[in-house]
């Protein structure tokens, strides 16, 4: 605990020493996680939009005309209890009818005085959040099973298709970029935590000389390192705070409007919690390859 | 104790820097190491400090073979050892007391500790009264001073000087093998590697000549 209080110490005068060099490492830092977070910050946004999307995943069950209504309330029952299924409504004969003329409005003429309502009845099926996807409405297909009332099933499969994809492609994005930035980072402040250790070589030199342990010499390029990447962390943090307030507060809002969004969201506590220790582990990892490279 | 068997050392492939050496100091003793310059002195205190490794033979201090110690054991060594160079490698953005504190902070010494001993350790050699005086503003003969407290505040059992008085003038000279004299009185083994014969001859002590890497004499007490 001394030692670490003690390193914490010389980590500051260290700091302090060779601020120009620190503030590019900070400088780098947060460069990094501001495009990280960025980035984060954009899928963060569009992920309401894509989770709206979520909620219109509808499977429509269409029935089979001539059996009894007490036969499909027996079948919705079914399906509404089934654990991946939120909620069920049936759609009567009728009703479908109703809706359609509903839709056809001036040209409603087109269906009346059929002599036999041609639309089937249906049950339309939401899923529950975490089933709104193509493997989701899979299992509860699976589910529904062979059934006599059930005449055809749709979902809108292609759609579903395209959104797993979709889904699939910005998760893999975010690993892409943030492996890729993060490499890019620990490489640049082992390179500029390299400058301060050549600068300081003959403190290093000198405390091997005097019996130092290669612990003692490290601990405190270590925290120089998570200091250093804390800063950064919070650097953009505050950045993406700026950006997000000035995009956000623009009067004609055309960014809000593209995106058929209320309101801008912040990136969420874990996130900001996960840039943060990101930032921390960075330096830390950065400080470690440079005076590990120049021990001896 | 320091021993060495049939030492030697070659740095990369060329001529060896110093040849089967075979040498005992006894603990106590005060040692100049002579010979021309390329002899190989400092290529043999840089083996008795572990900066560098034999390439043949065994090196004995206190009993321990350093020839085999491990790199993550070698600050233990350096513990048992005070060094000091021609060029004193003082620390120009530290001041005198500090440059000599930085010998117990590695040690993870109290704060209280260090300075009472800094203070002693500075007094005893004559400089307290430069005690917060940039290094850089000292002459030669202080440096070297602050250069030896600095390698002495942490009570090793053994002095290593690598041309000590190189650059200083004759005067200064003598005062540093002064204060080598008195280190040496109170029992610390001191070794000094010199080509300055004139100093060599007034200290009047045991001399370990080496020329082209080989011992001409002196080995043994
Ligand atoms: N780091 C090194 N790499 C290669 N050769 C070296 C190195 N250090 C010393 N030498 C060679 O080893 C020999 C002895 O050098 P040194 O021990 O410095 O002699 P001295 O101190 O007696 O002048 C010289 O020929 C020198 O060139
Ligand atoms: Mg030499």
């Amino acid at each position: 605990m001394n030692r670490l209080l003690s390193s914490i110490g010389r980590a500051a005068t260290n700091l302090r020493q060779s601020w120009l060099i620190s503030s590019i490492t900070i400088g780098i830092i947060s460069i990094c996680l501001f495009l990280v977070g960025g980035y984060l910050l954009i899928t963060y946004n569009l992920q309401g939009v894509f989770e709206a999307w979520k909620d219109q995943v509808l499977i429509t069950v269409y029935l089979r005309d001539g059996f009894p209504e007490d036969d499909i309330l027996l079948l919705q029952d079914r399906l509404s209890s089934l654990p991946e299924v939120h909620a069920v409504t049936y759609t009567s004969k009728e009703k479908a009818l109703e809706e359609f003329g509903a839709m056809l409005g001036e040209d409603r003429f087109l269906i009346e005085g059929l002599d036999r309502n041609p639309l089937p009845a249906s049950l339309q099926m939401t899923p529950k959040e975490p089933y709104r996807n193509l493997e989701g409405v899979r299992t509860i297909l699976a589910a529904i099973g062979d059934d006599p009332l059930v005449q055809d099933i749709q979902y809108g499969q292609d759609w579903l298709d395209r959104l797993d994809k979709l889904f699939y492609l910005l998760d893999f994005g975010a690993l892409v970029l943030g492996l890729t930035l993060s490499l890019a980072a620990v490489f640049i402040i082992s390179n500029t935590i390299k400058i301060t250790v050549m600068a300081r070589r003959d403190e290093l030199e000198i405390m091997r000389l005097v019996g130092a342990t290669e612990g003692f010499i490290r601990l405190p390029f270590l925290v120089e390192g998570v200091i250093q990447g804390m800063a950064g962390a919070l650097i953009s943090l505050g950045l993406l705070g700026g950006v997000h307030l000035l995009v956000s507060t623009r009067s004609d809002q055309p960014l809000l409007k593209m995106l058929n969004l209320d309101s801008l969201s912040f990136l969420p506590l874990t996130a900001m919690g996960a840039i943060l220790l990101g930032g921390m582990v960075l330096g830390g990892l950065g400080s470690l390859a440079s005076v590990g490279r120049h021990s001896r | 104790m320091i021993q060495l068997f049939h030492v030697s050392k070659l740095y990369q492939k060329e001529v060896p820097a110093l040849q089967d050496l075979n040498l005992h100091i006894p603990k106590g003793d005060f040692a100049f190491i002579t010979g021309p310059s390329g002899a190989g002195k400092s290529t043999l205190l840089k083996l008795l400090f572990a900066e560098e490794r034999p390439t043949n033979g065994q090196i004995l201090i206190h009993g321990r073979n350093i020839a085999r110690m491990p790199v993550s054991r070698i600050h233990t060594l350096r513990r048992e050892i005070g060094i000091v160079f021609q060029d004193f490698k003082l620390l120009p953005n530290r001041n005198v007391f500090e440059n000599v504190a930085l010998a117990l902070e590695v040690l993870g010494m109290p704060r209280r500790e260090i300075s009472r001993r800094v203070w002693l350790m500075l007094k005893r050699l004559g400089i307290h009264h430069k005690m917060r005086a940039n290094p850089l503003t000292l002459s030669g003969g202080e440096q070297q001073r602050v250069a030896i407290a600095r390698a002495q505040v942490n009570e090793p059992t053994i002095l290593l000087a690598d041309e000590p008085t190189g650059g200083l003038d004759a005067e200064a000279s003598q005062r540093i093998m002064e204060v080598f004299a008195d280190v040496n009185a109170r029992g610390t083994t001191v070794v000094v590697a010199t080509h300055n014969l004139e100093i060599v001859r007034t200290m009047g002590r045991r001399v370990i000549h080496l020329e082209a890497g080989r011992l001409v004499s002196g080995g043994n007490p």
